[in-house]
């Protein structure tokens, strides 16, 4: 556990340094604040109930463009750059066990990921005081909405490192885990669309429902309602990478 | 301290290291010597974990290091050769990072760090990025790093690779004082070094241990001594004289010019023919310029085992199919 | 050497394949019933359901039930240009969704035994011609709750999303497009949508048909029921008896049966006695339901007033008829003439959009009629524990009509403009209810009309009048003892000035923040 913690601090101490984050949060705040701005235009002219509001901020170009891309940015220099300048061996040779190393990384980028997403929460509150908007929202379903991106997201970026643990090449690594996060969303409803009979049969039905990630999130998490079973699923699926990254990691010592 | 039995690690068909046993003991410092590609950073990387051996053993204080890698790295403090850094980190916090990784107590963590660094000599860039320090300090930082947890054996891959010759000799200092506290096991292509900084020298080429002795034992084994006398005389003159001195083989003279002749010749095993020949020069009358026994090299001594060994090998083998043995016979005794 | 590579790829795809059935298990294990638990951070918890429909829900796959909940939504169409629809469609919108996330409840307690279908018509739709049918739905907005259980027929409940699932106010009633009043916006007042659509479900899974009994001890014909006359009520009995219900005659002398879903009155022409005061009174304060159709006949003698029970439930009815003008049907907007015409007897009937059982009916404009009405008047003030609302009126031309020389009403109009005004037609009331003996009450329901709406003619016109009356009626009785919140709608007030600061706020202030941030760490981290 003390390779973890080391390896937390340091790749989180990273993030926080690099310039590509901040172009990463700029970029976000930026877009989003257009959209909410709009919203709450939209909702203040058509009467609309303010109790959709944190609903409606859900499903917006700027929050699909930090599920997507944003994790397999963060992750793609977990493994992929240490290999590619060799400080693997520095790594690989300190007195750390690999899963510790492994877990630390991951939690550096879930971190870092969590708190480039924590002042959505805080500017809707903030917009609640008196000199913006002077009203109470009702902050459930953002915070469910907080607990599913951040349970979501902890799945990408674990398949994240993952493919950053496969590779030397940065590029490919991001390339790859844009290309899961873009399946785990838009996948399930495809084949599910396709399929015809076969998607009724019962655990090809339950299958795609699991999956079925965007859904999952616009009709539970984004309305406020946790299922616990799909907070299952998604621990499931971390740990499953994450284990799958731990032994790419290590295999160059078994090989 | 570490001891490597029948070691050997394959790539694919690639045999990297082919089967090499050696040992350290406490307080040594071995010099790894080979050309380039030899071997040395695969038994390296070997001893410190990085790579499994495909076949052999190896031990690191007292450790195997197939079963209890972890305890075998606590043990080493490693330099990589290229020395890979984080470039976005300072020094000091790069050095902080390294001490906690390497498990050391946190309060502890800061007296080790700052011995680190000053026994490195970057203290003076503590505070800059590492990716903007120049190339000597890289190589230091690395070595802080190797010292930051203190411990019992370092292992060093080409630690002056890349440096100028004051920094390479800042370093091979920095070895030298360090050689009273650890272990060290280091590797290099550069024969000066080693021989100047090792207490003992293991060569190896093409994956095999080719030689393993004190630099001394090695350079005896090397090839011929020779007595080289520069006196102004004429050539007969000189080699006359010196001819009999006892001990002196078959000699060269040359006329350097302006009435300056050099004598070459060379020494039996065991003999110091030096005080001979200046009573000889003395009795002639001569002048003599210089005197002195020229020791082989362990340059020499280095191609004789690398490539020299090869080229024997290949004319061994093209020689097999002919003349026989005729042809073994014929190699001259200058490229041994 | 090859032995060892193919020994660790075959490990690590066992430990793979190993890792993947433990995800598996996992998430099997997270979806049990026993472990799973939905926690309702929704805004005003509007998707938390009641213990009892949680209850009612889990216990459906030890009874081999299966539910099944049909959504037939309208599809969003273009923007309506009014703001009457446009708030109209709002809310439509906003209803769907609170009954998308309640019904999301409903399939996480009853697990395998819920399905939810969402019908849409440009998805499948030869499915979606196949559930229209075989449920019956002409219109959009509503939801079907289905059950099927073995040894029994299918049977299901339509509910409608706006009448019976949201609470929409409408401030005026509307009317008919040549009528004058403009529209203000309808607001959304309140969500019953676990009550409706549990009391449905309960009252499916009820064993023992609902009873409608005739009381037509009061009434001209004693064969009503059966009769095929025009003024019989055969064609009522058939109605009822293909929604599921039966009709049964009684005769208050030994009170009301146990059983009795619904009390029916058909055109009473004597008064009630004292003691059918009684009955029915308590009746309907112990939750009943009674529906009183009076009548207008020729003869004034049959023109009963209501009497005691009118005092106790707090109307009156007039003993003249109502009659309308009709106005210039080929100008439109135009104001009645005020020469008499004799079909001014009929009665268009103007619906209250607002209440459940007239609701469809007024947003669907259909054109329902009264052959001949008195006038329902409420009395003033209402009685105590009682909550009174309208169901029909005329148009704003009716007036009271008087005899003429010959003693029959008179078709000519009166001249005064005071005398014209809308005439009530039809109510219904709410009645307190007293506690039991184990300490439950149930409110009762009183429907009055005054004009004979449903014998074998009326039927024919006002059919779906009928039906929305009794399956209202039944509905209630099986109304299960759920205590929900009231739903509150809140809207956005922002003023200009709050939003350009919303605005730079959002846009400007937040992105620059981080900005700054990020120079103000990207030059310390350049100086040492």
């Amino acid at each position: 556990m003390n390779g973890t913690l080391v390896t937390l601090k340091k790749e989180l101490f990273s993030y926080c340094c690099s310039p590509v984050s901040y172009l990463i949060a700029v970029l976000f705040y930026l877009v989003r604040g257009f959209e909410v701005a709009s919203i709450i235009a939209y909702f203040a002219n058509y009467q609309i109930d303010q109790d959709l509001l944190p609903t409606s901020c859900h499903n917006l170009t700027s929050t699909q463009f930090m599920v997507i891309l944003v994790p397999a940015i963060l992750t793609m220099r977990c493994f992929a750059e240490e290999r590619r300048t060799g400080s693997i061996e520095t790594l690989m040779t300190a007195p750390v066990r690999d899963h510790g190393v492994v877990l630390g990384k991951w939690l550096a980028a879930v971190t870092f990921y969590a708190l480039l997403w924590l002042p959505t929460v805080l500017l809707l509150w903030a917009l609640t005081l008196s000199p913006f908007l002077d009203t109470d929202l009702a902050f459930g379903p953002v915070f469910a909405s907080y607990l599913g991106m951040f349970l979501l997201s902890s799945m990408l970026m674990a398949f994240g490192c993952f493919a950053s643990s496969l590779t030397d090449n940065l590029m490919l690594a991001a390339i790859v885990a844009v290309l899961f996060n873009l399946c785990l969303l838009f996948l399930p409803r495809l084949v599910r669309a396709n399929l015809g009979v076969l998607a009724e049969q019962y655990y090809v039905a339950q299958l795609l429902d699991k999956f079925d990630v965007s859904t999952n999130f616009a009709q539970w998490f984004a309305r406020g309602l946790i299922d616990t079973s799909q907070i299952w699923f998604f621990a499931g699926g971390t740990a499953f990478f994450l284990f799958l990254t731990v032994q790419s990691f290590g295999a160059r010592r078994v090989a | 301290m570490i001891s490597v039995r029948d070691l050997e690690k394959h790539f694919g068909a690639t045999r990297a290291v082919a089967g090499i046993t050696f040992d350290v003991t406490r307080g040594e410092v071995v010099g790894f010597l080979g050309p380039n590609g030899a071997g040395k950073t695969t038994t390296i990387r070997v001893l410190t974990c990085f790579h499994p051996a495909t076949a052999g053993s190896a031990e690191v204080g007292g450790c195997d290091v197939r079963r209890q890698p972890v305890e075998v790295r606590r043990q080493i403090g490693y330099l990589p050769e290229n020395v890979p850094l984080y470039p976005d980190l300072r020094v000091e916090e790069y050095l902080w990072y390294r001490a906690a990784l390497k498990g050391v107590p946190r309060r502890q963590r800061r007296v080790h760090v700052e011995r680190a660094m000053e026994r490195a000599g970057v203290v003076e860039v503590r505070r800059k990025l590492v990716g903007h320090v120049s190339r000597g300090y890289r190589q230091r930082t690395g070595l802080a790093d190797a010292l930051v947890a203190n411990p019992p054996i370092l292992i060093l891959d080409e630690p002056t690779s890349g440096l100028d010759p004051n920094q390479r000799r800042r370093i091979k200092q920095l070895v030298r004082e360090l050689a009273q506290e650890h272990t060290i096991l280091f590797s290099s292509h550069i024969l000066a070094e080693v021989q100047d900084v090792s207490s003992r020298i293991l060569v190896i080429h093409r994956g095999v241990l080719r030689a393993d002795g004190t630099p001394s034992q090695l350079v005896a084994s090397a090839g011929q001594r020779s007595l080289v006398v520069e006196a102004r005389a004429a050539v007969d003159v000189l080699g006359q004289c010196l001819a009999a001195v006892p001990g002196v083989g078959r000699a060269m003279v040359e006329d350097l010019g302006l009435g300056v002749a050099s004598f070459r010749a060379e020494v039996a095993t065991g003999a110091d023919p030096r005080e001979a020949a200046a009573a000889a020069v003395a009795a002639r009358g001569l002048q003599l310029r210089e005197l002195r026994l020229q020791l082989p090299t362990l340059e020499e001594f280095f191609y004789a085992v690398t490539e020299g060994a090869d080229r024997r090998e290949e004319l061994a083998a093209a020689g097999g199919d002919g003349d026989g043995g005729a042809a073994v016979a014929a190699v001259p005794e200058g490229a041994r | 050497m090859r032995l060892r590579a193919l020994g660790m790829w075959t490990n690590l795809l066992l430990s793979s394949v190993l890792m993947l059935a433990v995800w598996v298990l996992l998430v099997w294990v997270g979806s049990r019933p026993a472990l799973k638990t939905l926690i309702d951070l929704s805004p005003q918890q509007r998707a938390t359901i009641d213990q009892v429909t949680v209850d009612l829900l889990k216990d459906l796959p030890r009874q081999s039930i299966e539910v099944e909940f049909h959504l037939f939504f309208e599809p969003m169409g273009p923007e309506p240009q009014d703001a009457f629809q446009q708030q109209r469609a709002r809310i439509m919108a906003r209803l769907r969704e609170l009954t998308e996330v309640l019904l999301r409840q409903y399939v996480f307690h009853g697990g395998e035994s819920v399905t939810v279908e969402n019908h849409a018509p440009f998805g499948d739709i030869a499915r979606y011609r196949e559930a229209a049918q075989r449920f019956g739905v002409t219109q959009g907005d509503v939801v079907v709750v289905a059950v099927k259980q073995s040894g029994r027929p299918p049977r299901h409940r339509t509910l409608s999303l706006e009448g019976d699932l949201g609470v929409v106010e409408v401030p005026e009633m509307r009317q008919r497009p040549t009528a004058l009043p403009t529209p203000q916006v309808p607001v959304l007042k309140d969500f019953k949508g676990e009550e409706a659509l549990s009391s449905a479900l309960k009252s499916l899974l009820v064993q023992g048909t609902p009873t409608v009994y005739f009381f037509s001890g009061n009434s001209g014909n004693t064969n009503q029921m059966t009769s095929v006359v025009p003024d019989g009520y055969a064609q009522l009995t058939r109605l009822l008896d293909s929604m599921g219900l039966q009709c049964r005659e009684v005769d208050l002398r030994n009170g009301v049966p146990k059983d009795a879903s619904v009390v029916v009155v058909p055109e009473p022409q004597r008064q009630f006695t004292e003691g059918q005061v009684r009955v029915l009174h308590d009746y309907v304060a112990h939750g009943g339901r009674l529906v009183l159709n009076y009548s207008w006949s020729g003869n004034s003698d049959w023109n009963i007033g209501a009497g005691e029970l009118g005092k106790l439930f707090g109307f009156e009815v007039g003993s003249r008829p109502v009659y309308h003008l009709i106005p210039d049907a080929h100008t439109p907007g135009s104001t009645p003439g005020l020469d008499g015409n004799p079909g001014v007897g009929k009665l268009d009937l103007v619906m209250n959009p607002n209440h459940p059982v007239t609701l469809r009916l007024a947003r669907g404009m259909q054109n329902l009629q009264f052959d001949a009405a008195r006038e329902l008047v409420w009395t003033d003030p209402a009685p105590a524990g009682v909550r009174r609302e309208p169901l029909l009126t005329t148009g704003p031309w009716g007036w009271l009509a008087t005899r003429d020389g010959q003693g029959f009403p008179s078709y000519t109009a009166p001249r005064s403009q005071s005398e014209f005004k809308s005439r009530m037609l039809g109510a219904a009331f709410e009645v307190d209810g007293t506690p039991a003996a184990d300490g439950k009450k149930q409110d009762g329901i009183v429907v009055v009309f005054t004009g004979v709406f449903c014998n074998n003619v009326g039927v024919g016109i006002n059919a779906d009048l009928a039906a929305n009356v009794f399956n209202w009626l039944c509905e209630r009785r099986v109304l299960l003892d759920i205590r929900g919140s009231s739903y509150v709608a809140r809207y956005l007030k922002v003023q200009q000035q709050q939003f350009d600061r919303v605005f730079w706020f959002l846009v400007l202030a937040v992105p620059a923040a981080f900005l700054a941030g990020g120079l103000f760490v990207f030059w310390r981290r350049r100086s040492s």
